[in-house]
Order: structure tokens, then sequence, then C-alpha cells
């Protein structure tokens, strides 16, 4: 019965220590600069709600959701913010897979870290948040929660700062649009409370 | 000693078991005439869906979805709790409305050949 109890007890220790981060296969090599590529093939893509996919073509390719075939196409803003990060893992560009909505990543954990609650791989150490806004870095992601504020669920990229003061983003912005880059200035960031979130670990270049 | 092993175990399964405790099926309590639930896979990935159709019109109904429709949205409330609808960008279903609603359950509820007008009203119907 000892034996049991401390068979049980290793198994114990053992669930809670792993790391669910690495459980998901999550890739702390994955750098800025893979990020702002990624995401630049998938400008001028097609947008589809819940999709979560693209075909790095610069056309909007006949559209799919949750099942698509070869030549079918369609990324949703949440689903293209998760593959740019390679969160949980890295997805290639045509595999479909959708695991969180916005607001899973506006709701981090009280570490400041995501994903929380029922999501696949809670507990995973993948973007953190300590809600500081007013300083976003380059390839950070905005995210806009309507019950806080926002002016819908959405989200997307940070790219780069332009010189007047904006900063141009990477979104999968809706379904009359496609994924396209958007000048975004701050203070509408700020006044829609926009969270700015970061991926937990970036790789060197 | 059995009973540390029985908490011991019961404790492990505990943290894996999903425990939101919250409803997740809401039922229509209107919809227009001649819709009937029919079989059918789901067109946008969430825990599960439900679709009701009068020949080519189509509404679904899909809990604990992972979507969003972007910022080209009108906002809206469902059920008492916001929401935004707009266009989905899926011929299968041009339009979807989609909130959080009890215990941050995220719902979407999208639809073919009905306007907006309708598919509020039978979101606005909707009950556990």
């Amino acid at each position: 019965m000892r034996a049991a109890i401390a068979t049980s007890i290793m198994a114990l220790v053992v669930v809670m220590s792993t790391g669910k981060a690495d459980a998901a296969g999550f890739n702390r090599n994955w750098t800025r600069y893979d990020a702002q590529s990624y995401a630049f093939h998938g400008l001028r893509e097609r947008y589809v709600f819940g999709g979560a996919k693209f075909i790095n073509n610069d056309r909007w390719d006949a559209s799919c959701s949750s099942s698509c075939t070869s030549s079918q196409e369609g990324i949703d803003c949440s689903g293209f913010a998760a593959k740019v990060y390679a969160v949980p893992y890295l997805t290639p560009e045509t595999t479909v897979y959708h695991p969180y909505p916005t607001f899973a990543f506006y709701y981090v954990g009280k570490d400041g870290y995501g994903p929380t609650g029922s999501y696949p791989y809670h507990g995973g150490r993948f973007w953190y948040s300590n809600g500081n806004n007013r300083n976003p870095y380059w390839m950070d992601m905005f995210v806009w929660d309507s019950h806080a504020g926002g002016p819908s669920d959405h989200m997307g990229l940070l790219r780069g700062r332009n010189s007047d003061g904006t900063w141009m983003t990477r979104e999968a912005r809706g379904a009359a649009y496609g994924v396209v880059e958007v000048n975004r200035s701050l203070g509408d960031l700020i006044r829609w409370h926009y969270k700015r979130v970061q991926r937990a670990a970036w790789g060197k270049k | 000693m059995k009973r540390f092993a029985a908490i011991l175990l019961l404790a492990a399964g505990g943290c894996a078991a999903h425990t939101s405790g919250c409803p997740s099926r809401l039922e229509p309590t209107y919809l227009p005439a001649r819709f009937r639930q029919v079989a059918a896979r789901a067109l946008v990935p969430g825990g599960g869906a439900r679709t009701w159709r009068d020949g080519d019109r189509l509404v679904q109904l899909v809990d604990h979805v992972t979507a969003n429709l972007g910022d080209n949205v009108r906002s809206t409330k469902v059920r008492g709790f916001v929401a935004a609808y707009g266009a989905t960008g899926l011929p299968a279903a041009p339009l979807a409305v989609e909130w959080r609603d009890r215990c941050d359950t995220p719902y979407a509820l999208l639809a073919r050949g009905i306007g907006p007008a309708e598919l509020l009203r039978i979101a606005n119907g909707l009950r556990p």
C-alpha cells in the first residue's frame, strides 16, 4: 500500500511539475523575425470567420473554415495571431488549427501568463501581459475585448512603429478586408482598452 | 491509509476534470416557420453545433466557439450580453452574431438566407 501511495504522489508531482508548454511543443526558439515573416506571408489573403489557414499567393482563394481543401483558405483574427505566435505550437500556414478565441489572449492568469481556464494546454506559459499598454514593442499583440471597453473582440500584431507615431499592424480584419496592414494610433488602441500581449519567450537571432 | 490514497486519487482526477458547472446548451424558443433541426457539420470550430434548415435557409448554433468576427462588426445585445454581428466570409453562412453567455461561454449563431433582424430575434429567443 505504501508503495502505491508513493507511486501516486510521484505521479502527482510529475503531473504538476511538467511544463504544459513543453507538452504542447511550444517553440522557444521562434524569433520575432520568424513571426514577422509568417505574418507577412498572410497579407492579402482571405478572412473567414473561424478559419485558421491561408495560402500565400496574394489572392482570395475559395473560402473555407474548419474544414478546407488544398485550394481553399480562410483565417480570422485570433486564428491568424495564434499561428503567427506559433502557439500552442508551430503549424504550417496551410494547416487548419484554431484553438483559442480572442478573449483567451485578453484574460491572462494572475501571474500574467496564458492560456488559462479550459483552453487547450491551459496553464501553459505561451503568452504574457502585465497590463502595461503604453510602450508596445515590435511583434507584440494588441487585443481588444468587447466586455472590457473594446469596440469588438479583435486582435492583431504590432509590426512596427511608423515615423508619425502610429503602429503598423498585421491583422485578419474582417470579411470585407481580408488579412491587411492597418496603421493604428496608440491613442486609439488605449482608448479602446487594448491589452498588450507578448509572447512568453522569443528565440534570439 | 486507504482513505489517504483515495483522497490522492480524487485530487488527481479533480485536476484533470473540466469543472465549469455551467450549462452550455441553449435551445431556440423562436425559429422562422418551417425550420427543422437537421444533422450537419459545424461551420466553425467550437464545442458542438446544432443546425436548423428550411430549404436553402439555415441557422447554426455553435457553443464554445473559438471564432471571431474581427473589427468590422455592429454591436448589439443577445440575451442581455454584449454581442456583435457581421459578415463571416463563409458562403454557407454569410452572417453571424457572436456573444459570451453565462460563465463566459462563447456562442455564435450563423445564418444563411435570413437577415440580421431575424437572426437577432432567434438569438434572443435562446433559452437554457
